[in-house]
Order: C-alpha cells, then sequence, then structure tokens
C-alpha cells in the first residue's frame, strides 16, 4: 500500500489508510487472543501428488499466528508455500478441526470427494467444516494484500467460533 | 541359458525386495513389524496408518509394477515393428491424444464431465478423458496404418498427429487461470499414486490383458526382426501384425496414461536395459525380460520420488528421465 502511494505519488493518503488497516488488525489480533476455542486449520488440497501448504513464515502462515490460530506448520521457518505428499499431510492433518480451500466455478462436498478418495480420512470430512472462497467470484487474491485485516476477521471467526466480528466475507461452509 | 535362468532370478528376487521397500518408505514412518500387522489385518493402532499402507502405499507399488511392465513391453514392440530402436510409447502421440483429453474437462470444462448418458467429476472424469482421447489417437493412427505402407512415414505421421494435440493443448493452457495451468502441468508430471485401491482391479486386469496379449505375438515378432521382405516371403502379413500391435500398444499406453498420466522414458529405455542384460534379440527370451526390468526400475523410480521423505516428494516424470537418459547416452556410445 505505501510502495503504490510512492508510485501515484499520493503518499499521505497512502500512509493514513495503511493507519487504519493496522489499527483494524492489531484489534482484531488482540481480540483473537482472548478467546477461550481454538481450533486447527487444514489449508488448500492435494494437486497430482502433492498438497502444498504454507510455510510457517508465509503471509498466510503468519496470518495463522496473527489470528492464533493451532496450524500444525507454525514452527516451520519457510517463508514459502511447502509441497507434502498425502501421508504427511494425513499424519499433521488429519485430526485439523476445520478445512479452507479455494475453488472455481461450481464446486460442493460431494466433487471436492470425488477428486481423491482419501479426502474422507480427514476429520473435516466427517464432522461437515469444510469452507470455500469462490475466487473467481470474490476478489480474494486482489484484496487480501490490500486489506490482510479482512482475511484475518474471517480466520479468526473460524479459529475462534465463539468470537463473532462480522459475516464471512470470503468463507463459506461448502455443501 | 544358465545366464537367463540367473537374470530371471535376480530379476525377480529384486522385485520382491523392491515391493518390500515401497511399502516401508514414505514420508512417514512405520515400522516393519506394523506393516506386517497392517497387511494381515490384526492391526489396532492408528486408523491413518492402515490408510497409509493399504489405500497409499500397497497401490502405489502395484501400480508402479503394472505401468513399468505395460510400458517397458509396449517400447519393445514399437521399437521391434518399426525397426526404430528410438520408439516408445509416446512416439504416436498416444499420450498427446489422452493429455488433450485431460486439458479439455481440466481447463474448458473446470474438471467435470456432462453428458446425457452421465455425470463425472473428479478423477474419473480425467479417467474417462484421457483413455477416449489415447483410443481415439490409436484409431486414428490404425486407420492411417491401412493406408501408409511404410512403417517410417507411418511413424512420421504419428509424431504429427502427436504435434497437433500438443497444440491444442497449450491454447487451452494460454487461456486458463492459474490454478488450472499448475493443475494440468503437475497431471502432466505423472504419479503412480493417483490409483485408489478399488481401481486396482480393472487397472490391472486391463494392464495383464494386454501384457498377455504381447506375448501371443513373440513368434510375429521373432519374424518380424528379419525385415519385412523375409517376413513376407515366410507368410507374415506385416501390415496385419503391425495393426494388431497398434491396437496393443494403444490400450496399453492408453490404459496407463489414464490413470498415471503420461510417463516417460520406461518404454524407450527399457527395452534397452534388457537386450544389454540378456544380449539377445530373440522375443521369446526378451519380452517377459523386459517385463521384469520394467517393472523393477518402476519400483525403484517410485522409492527415489519417496527419497526426501518427511520434507516433501519428487515428481515422477523427473526421475525416469534420471534413470533412462544415461542407458540411452550408453547405448548409443556401444552401438559406435
Amino acid at each position: 500500500m505505501k510502495f503504490y502511494g510512492l508510485l501515484f505519488g499520493r503518499e499521505r493518503e497512502a500512509d493514513s489508510l495503511f493507519a487504519v488497516v493496522e489499527k483494524n488488525y492489531q484489534a482484531l489480533s488482540e481480540k483473537a487472543n482472548q478467546s477461550r476455542i481454538t481450533r486447527s486449520v487444514l489449508p488448500d488440497r492435494k494437486v497430482g501428488p502433492v498438497w502444498y501448504l504454507p510455510g510457517g513464515e508465509s503471509s498466510v502462515g503468519l496470518l495463522y499466528k496473527d489470528a492464533h490460530g493451532v496450524y500444525a506448520y507454525a514452527k516451520d521457518k519457510h517463508s514459502g508455500s511447502l509441497s507434502m505428499p498425502f501421508e504427511t499431510v494425513l499424519d499433521k492433518f488429519g485430526q485439523s478441526d476445520f478445512w479452507i480451500l479455494s475453488y472455481r466455478g461450481d464446486f460442493n462436498r460431494a466433487k471436492l470427494l470425488a477428486e481423491f478418495q482419501g479426502y474422507s480420512m480427514l476429520k473435516p470430512c466427517r464432522t461437515g467444516e469444510i469452507y470455500g472462497c469462490k475466487v473467481d467470484s470474490i476478489p480474494y487474491f486482489e484484496e487480501v494484500s490490500w486489506r490482510p485485516d479482512w482475511l484475518l476477521s474471517d480466520l479468526i471467526q473460524l479459529f475462534h467460533p465463539d468470537l463473532h466480528i462480522a459475516p464471512m466475507r470470503y468463507y463459506h461452509k461448502l455443501k | 541359458m544358465k545366464r537367463n535362468i540367473f537374470l530371471f532370478v535376480v530379476l525377480s528376487v529384486s522385485i520382491i525386495i523392491l515391493f518390500g521397500l515401497n511399502l516401508m518408505t514414505g514420508s512417514v514412518h512405520i515400522p516393519l513389524s506394523d506393516i506386517w500387522t497392517i497387511l494381515a489385518g490384526s492391526f489396532t493402532g492408528k486408523e491413518s496408518w492402515r490408510f497409509i499402507v493399504w489405500d497409499s502405499r500397497l497401490p502405489q507399488a502395484l501400480t508402479a509394477m503394472l505401468c513399468g511392465s505395460s510400458l517397458a513391453v509396449c517400447g519393445l514392440m514399437l521399437q521391434t515393428a518399426f525397426r526404430n530402436p528410438l520408439a516408445g510409447p509416446d512416439v504416436f502421440g498416444i499420450s498427446s491424444g489422452a493429455s488433450l483429453g485431460v486439458a479439455l474437462v481440466m481447463l474448458l470444462l473446470g474438471g467435470t464431465v456432462e453428458t446425457s448418458l452421465f455425470t463425472a467429476s473428479g478423477f474419473l472424469a480425467i479417467l474417462i478423458v484421457a483413455f477416449a482421447g489415447a483410443i481415439l489417437v490409436t484409431a486414428f493412427i490404425l486407420f492411417l496404418s491401412s493406408v501408409v505402407r511404410n512403417s517410417v512415414l507411418l511413424l512420421i505421421v504419428g509424431i504429427m498427429v502427436g504435434y497437433v494435440a500438443s497444440s491444442a493443448v497449450t491454447l487451452l493452457n494460454f487461456f486458463s487461470s492459474e490454478d488450472g495451468v499448475k493443475g494440468y502441468i503437475v497431471w502432466g508430471m505423472g504419479n503412480f499414486g493417483g490409483v485408489s485401491m478399488s481401481h486396482i482391479p480393472l487397472f490391472a486386469f486391463l494392464c495383464l490383458a494386454g501384457i498377455i496379449a504381447s506375448f501371443l505375438l513373440v513368434k510375429p515378432l521373432n519374424i518380424l526382426l528379419l525385415g519385412p521382405q523375409y517376413a513376407e516371403s515366410l507368410g507374415i502379413s506385416t501390415r496385419r501384425i503391425r495393426n494388431i500391435l497398434l491396437v496393443v500398444v494403444g490400450i496399453l499406453t492408453a490404459v496407463t496414461t489414464a490413470f498415471c498420466g503420461p510417463i516417460s522414458f520406461i518404454g524407450l529405455a527399457v527395452p534397452h536395459v534388457a537386450r544389454l542384460l540378456f544380449r539377445t534379440e530373440n522375443h521369446q527370451k526378451l519380452l517377459p525380460g523386459t517385463l521384469l526390468v520394467g517393472t523393477v526400475i518402476a519400483l525403484l523410480c517410485n522409492l527415489i520420488c519417496f527419497l526426501p521423505g518427511e520434507s516433501g516428494v519428487f515428481p515422477l516424470n523427473a526421475v525416469t528421465p534420471l534413470i533412462g537418459a544415461p542407458i540411452i547416452i550408453y547405448v548409443i556410445m556401444k552401438r559406435h
């Protein structure tokens, strides 16, 4: 944001906007810290033989930390993504509380399970706690680097079901 | 004779050892004693471990064996029939036909096939269209085979068909989303682990049917070695043999590409390894030898894919050329 401000010669506007985002973000993170329930997350899904997971120090990984949620690779030091075989995911994330993923077009739980039989071994498939974001109609990728506090709000409500902040902007439960 | 028996025994033992190693290797460490109890059905520990051994590692090892043997046999038959040491199952564009089908479903239709007869999505959709695409290309090549007499010309036409399919795939990729392209590219890297245990019986049946059919072609293949003129003078219709061969190769390649994606190099390199080991061109020994070597190499490649252990996995088509290319270079060096 500040960089774009410099680029377009509107630094003061960018700085003031950034201050708003930062204040909101920190407030949300504080609220999350006070929650009594914390759940664990399973992100994304299998592409061929690998499952791409965010590293502990990646932008998404840091969001999970700031939301005070449980993520099995929180202690990982990578700032990029990790490519793991399904065995590892089953071992480390098999008992996750909820699953979040992004999709395009028409998608539902039946289609998800049709992709790979092994998904049924994961706990979120049995409990139904699968949340998707339709990225070809919701500007997830476009907004996230601009207003990370909006995504943080969604994540906090997923990690801590006792907190209610606002209707979820990106994720909805997959039918 | 003694050498051949020795080789067969060594190869068979290697297969058993590699199969066991494949069951023991993965990113999750499962002790050997537990693997035995899981296979025996009396395991009472973690449910995920039972799944990993029965539904992940076991079908993956079986798939590797079936793919390796099928593709190796295809490669041998093509190399003999077309008298070309560089012929392989992917040379006729059969894999490209399968790739085009998969690209259409993944990139254009968004992963679901809906017709008036049925709706399929996910793995099943990929399976059906890959098989259909490969069979269509095979049928086209078969039609051309009845028109084009010269084997070299048929080979060239086949390669051109492959190029046309690839150009359509390039177009589809260009207009797709990031996720679509990534999904398609990863499919193209090959994967022995995509076949679930419930699909193994069908897959095994199709592969074994093709392999048994190829064994029935041993005598004609031996005669083809003499060259087309001698073969014709012995009363063999080279065109008929070539057509039967194309059907068998087409179906085997279609099945393996549909279930595992296009797997490079095994069909090309393994017949040469078998020729080096068995020192014969007699298909009576060479065909079963190629089958065994193909199985060994496929199991070995699958093992190498899991070398990173806890930190990840290698894609299959990155490993097979590493094994295959040095062999090809060695063959070329040795010939000249």
